[in-house]
């Protein structure tokens, strides 16, 4: 009986063990392992960083070929100097891994559609969609062009070396934390992540088209009202090169298809497709001021690139230094070099391109077996990969991809029957045409910029970069200043992959790429400055290459009206001018919405609003509530003009972007558009603005009673973690901003980097990023920079000299053997 | 305690069970207090433990993990509850090394 009681004991112990060593699924999540995950000698609490830990002691890295040395400052930004390339690209893999493993495994399996194996079955729909959009294949291919290239090669094996040293030294009681909650150990690091990694931006940046929408669009309403829809042409666009700027002489000359008037232009069927997309507001400033216009007399630089905010910030900041290189700024933990930042010569920012380089060709196959395609009436046979999704708890799912020739491109059929984005009722197979499958080698740009002396040097480097297409700012100690539109940008005819496209002969394929003899440029011009917003590069009725509909406006109209009137110019102006909220929507709106609102047929509580609204000073600061009566307002005035129009619209449609109402509206107040059509009468623009204030008072009263009627408080940012869990994010920040403010701050997205490159003789830098430098919540460093960027506030850069190691800015430090030599 | 200490050090952390098992199996305790002693042993153990680190980090960390698992911010609580899952793995085995021992002496 004893010895039977004592079993039973021990198998509850046994299983008591077992359920605690096990991730329990609760809702749609699991909770972690909890005895393992709770275990002072293995778990989380492993995780929590000793405030007074020794950052040198915790670099473990030998065999170098060469000693090296890492110093810290106070913000555990390393300064890394290294005797060669080799070991200091190897550093900084070790470094990335260091601080910033979780996020770069994560972002590279999200990239390669393999989130499902780390999330499960949630996340299978999203796997499914990279994989066909050919995520892997693309990157497939620029890794043979990284391959290919000796600096390349070089620089990306050292990095991966230097990766999977960090990855070695770990096990299941040093992984981040995050492994630990989702139970899980990280995998070897190789090139193709790294590849991987330069695809995924190259999603963020250069996939928002929005072809589907268009095409369906485009065939619910006239021609007519579609142009008035969306219009080629913007009439405030202060483009990127000035207008009047001469363009170099054509030589590539796209052809319309003699009936793409009758076929692509009235398409017939609706395409029920629903795509994901990168946010349309990734974007950017970049700007650069010549001596002749600054305090100082030498150049200043500054860029901000806007991207989703999160923790860990995509950013990880450092020094990197070997005799002939020494280069400080922002890098992706994922890829060697800096992406941006300054050397002992020049400085260089990116804003993105944002041309429509991703487009829809409607294939036809034989039959279902979709072993035949037609092509140029034949029949040609399909290329298939087959793509395993592993998922975490449950089956893997096999997805076959058919991949089809367009002229050169191997393309993947993205949609078809089995797949459209879970929309289950599209018939049709469309293929993907997109600039990022190609071979190319965007890491040669960023590591050839790093070693860049001058403006030559700067050119010759740049032109490698194909996409993601961004608009690169320079500036120089010498003097000199430029931006280059650069990109491998499809030389389209006007209106070409606006819509889905006729797939089955060459007829629509892209003709050629714009000439990097022609991609147009500003090198030190007249007017003292550069600049770019993400606005139209030029001004499209004198370029000879169609550029799409879809750029926004104001942010390049505000930065040129200041650059314009700006001189003696010192950093402080700079960091003003980044951090300015005036809202240059409103400055143009305004005017108009105040000759149209009537106080007299207001409420006494309307006319407060009204009050806010007048007396508001078009600024979107965070205490303003002018902003926020002023964005509810203008929401509801859009949605009155075109949600009429809309009702019978499929579900897939685009409706204009912000900008287009008010250009319709500046330019003729009597637009079709303002009538309501579901009412016999006709309203005036007076009608539906005063319509639009009296029904938004209520939401206003509402917001006003919870304390939320402050634009920071109203809009305010969030900062998630990664896995959104919400106490790992830094939310609720009262911020202001706006993307039509050269504060391009918003709710869940902004300015991601701010850098200011005064170069001077002694390089003077500032620059701050929504973070901190190390990826692990349990991290004092984690997300320290958080509350100075909210303020708009700068951290003055430190560019450590190699013999200044007894710099009072160290705090640790750590000599590296070089145990080869 | 000292054994679990240092089997933690280099053993899976449900060594705990095994020092647990092993003390209790060799010491001539009643079941009863030999799941109390198990259970306060690792319990004062893992409590300490944690909360030496936790110091040490402000509760950064502890204070984040305790949000996610209660929805609040209470370091104190998860420092409770981490004690009690290594006490009751403890507890448990030091109570079945008991019995076993028991179930072999008469």
């Amino acid at each position: 009986m004893k010895k039977i009681t004592s079993l039973v004991f021990l198998a509850l112990t046994v299983m008591l063990i077992y359920f605690l060593n096990s991730a329990i699924p609760v809702g749609k999540s699991n909770l972690p392992p909890i005895g393992k995950f709770l275990s002072p000698q293995h778990g989380c609490w492993l995780n929590a960083v000793d405030k007074n830990t020794d950052y040198g002691k915790t670099i473990q890295l030998k065999d170098l070929n060469s000693s090296a040395e890492i110093y810290f400052d106070e913000r555990l930004v390393p300064h890394v100097f290294a005797q060669n390339e080799t070991d200091l690209y190897r550093i900084q893999g070790y470094l990335h891994a260091r601080f910033r493993l979780w996020q770069m495994e994560l972002q590279t399996h999200a990239a390669a559609g393999r989130a499902a194996e780390i999330v499960g079955k949630a996340a299978l729909q999203h796997d499914r969609e990279f994989r066909r959009l050919g995520m892997v294949y693309a990157a497939e291919n620029t890794l043979k062009a990284i391959e290919a290239d000796p600096l390349t090669k070089m620089a990306c094996d050292a990095y991966t070396k230097g990766v999977n040293d960090y990855i070695n030294e770990l096990n299941e009681r040093t992984v981040p934390l995050e492994y630990k909650m989702l139970d899980y150990m990280p995998e070897e690091w190789n090139n193709l992540k790294t590849a991987l990694f330069m695809k995924y931006m190259a999603f963020d940046l250069s996939g928002h088209e929005n072809d589907f929408e268009l095409h369906n669009t485009r065939q619910f309403f006239s021609e007519e009202n579609f142009n008035k829809l969306f219009p080629a042409i913007q009439d405030s666009l202060d483009p990127i090169i000035p207008k009047g700027t001469p363009f170099a002489e054509q030589t590539v000359f796209p052809e319309k298809p003699a009936e793409a008037d009758s076929v692509y232009f009235k398409p017939k069927e609706f395409a029920d497709i629903s795509e994901t997309k990168p946010d349309r507001e990734n974007g950017s400033n970049n700007w650069a001021v010549s001596g002749k216009k600054t305090k100082s007399g030498s150049p200043i630089l500054c860029s901000d690139p806007h991207l989703s905010l999160n923790l860990p910030s995509i950013w990880f900041e450092m020094q990197l230094n070997i005799p002939g290189m020494n280069i400080y700024g922002v890098s992706f933990p994922g890829a060697p070099g800096i992406l941006i930042g300054f050397n002992d010569s020049c400085a260089v920012g990116f804003t993105n391109g944002g041309r429509d380089v991703r487009d829809y060709y409607d294939i036809t196959f034989e039959n279902n077996s979709r072993n035949r395609y037609l092509y140029n009436n034949e029949w040609h046979s399909t290329s298939w990969r087959v793509e395993k999704i592993n998922v975490k708890g449950g089956r893997s799912f096999i997805d076959s991809v058919a991949y089809v020739a367009l002229g050169d491109q191997r393309c993947p059929v993205m949609y078809d029957p089995e797949f459209d984005g879970d929309k289950a009722s599209n018939k049709k197979n469309y293929a993907v045409l997109w600039s990022a499958h190609r071979p190319t080698n965007e890491l040669k740009a960023i590591l050839m910029l790093n070693r860049a002396r001058n403006y030559a040097d700067y050119t010759e480097a740049i032109v490698n970069l194909k996409n993601p297409g961004q608009n690169c700012a320079f500036a120089a100690k010498n003097g000199d200043i430029a931006i280059r539109t650069q990109g491998d940008w499809p030389a389209k005819w006007a209106g070409q992959g606006d819509f889905i496209m006729p797939g089955t002969s060459d007829k629509y394929l892209i003709q050629g790429y714009i000439p990097q003899s022609e991609v147009p440029f500003q090198y030190n011009p007249e007017r003292g400055f550069v600049s770019s917003a993400n606005q139209k590069p030029v001004d499209d009725q004198t370029y000879p290459y169609y550029l799409g509909r879809n750029y926004p406006l104001y942010r390049g109209i505000r930065i040129n009206k200041n650059l314009n009137k700006m001189n003696g110019i010192t950093v402080q102006d700079m960091m003003n001018l980044q951090n300015d909220n005036l809202n240059e929507f409103a400055v143009y709106a305004m005017p108009m919405v105040l000759k149209h609102l009537n106080p007299q047929k207001l409420s006494t509580e309307q006319k407060t609003y009204y009050e806010l609204l007048k007396n508001w000073d078009l600024k979107n600061t965070p205490d303003s509530k002018g902003a926020t009566i002023f964005e509810l307002f203008w929401d509801e005035l859009d949605g009155l003009i075109y949600n009429d129009e809309y009702k019978k619209a499929p579900g897939v449609h685009l409706k204009p972007y912000m900008s287009t109402l008010l250009e319709a509206l500046l330019r003729d107040e009597s637009y079709s558009f303002v009538d309501d059509i579901e009412t016999p009468g006709v309203e005036t623009l007076a009608n539906r603005m005063n319509e639009a204030f009296k029904n938004i008072s209520d939401k206003l009263f509402k917001l006003e009673k919870k304390g939320k009627l402050e634009w920071g408080r109203y809009r305010g940012t969030d900062i998630k973690h990664l896995s959104k869990l919400e106490p790992f994010s830094i939310v609720d920040l009262k911020t202001g901003g706006h993307s039509n403010c050269i504060n391009a701050t918003k709710y869940n997205h902004g300015p991601s980097w701010k850098m200011i490159v005064s170069l001077t003789e002694q390089t003077e830098a500032y620059g701050i990023f929504p973070g901190g430098q190390d990826g692990n919540p349990g991290s004092p460093y984690y997300s320290n920079y958080i509350e100075k960027w909210t303020k708009g506030e700068y951290y003055r850069l430190w560019v450590m000299d190699r013999t200044d190691t007894q710099n009072k800015a160290i705090v640790w430090s750590v000599k590296l053997n070089g145990d080869r030599q | 305690m000292i054994l679990a200490y240092l089997g933690g050090i280099w053993l899976p952390w449900w060594s705990i069970a095994l020092a647990g098992f092993a003390v209790m199996f060799l010491l001539p305790e009643k079941p009863m207090s030999s799941f109390l002693s198990g259970f306060l042993a690792i319990f004062i153990l893992w409590g300490l433990l944690s909360l030496k680190i936790s110091i040490a980090n402000e509760h950064l960390l502890a204070g984040r993990i305790s949000a996610v698992f209660y929805g609040f911010k209470s370091p104190t609580l998860l420092f409770v509850t981490t004690g009690i899952i290594g006490g009751l793995v403890t507890g448990l085995s030091g109570l079945t090394g008991s019995l076993l021992r028991r179930s072999f002496t008469t």
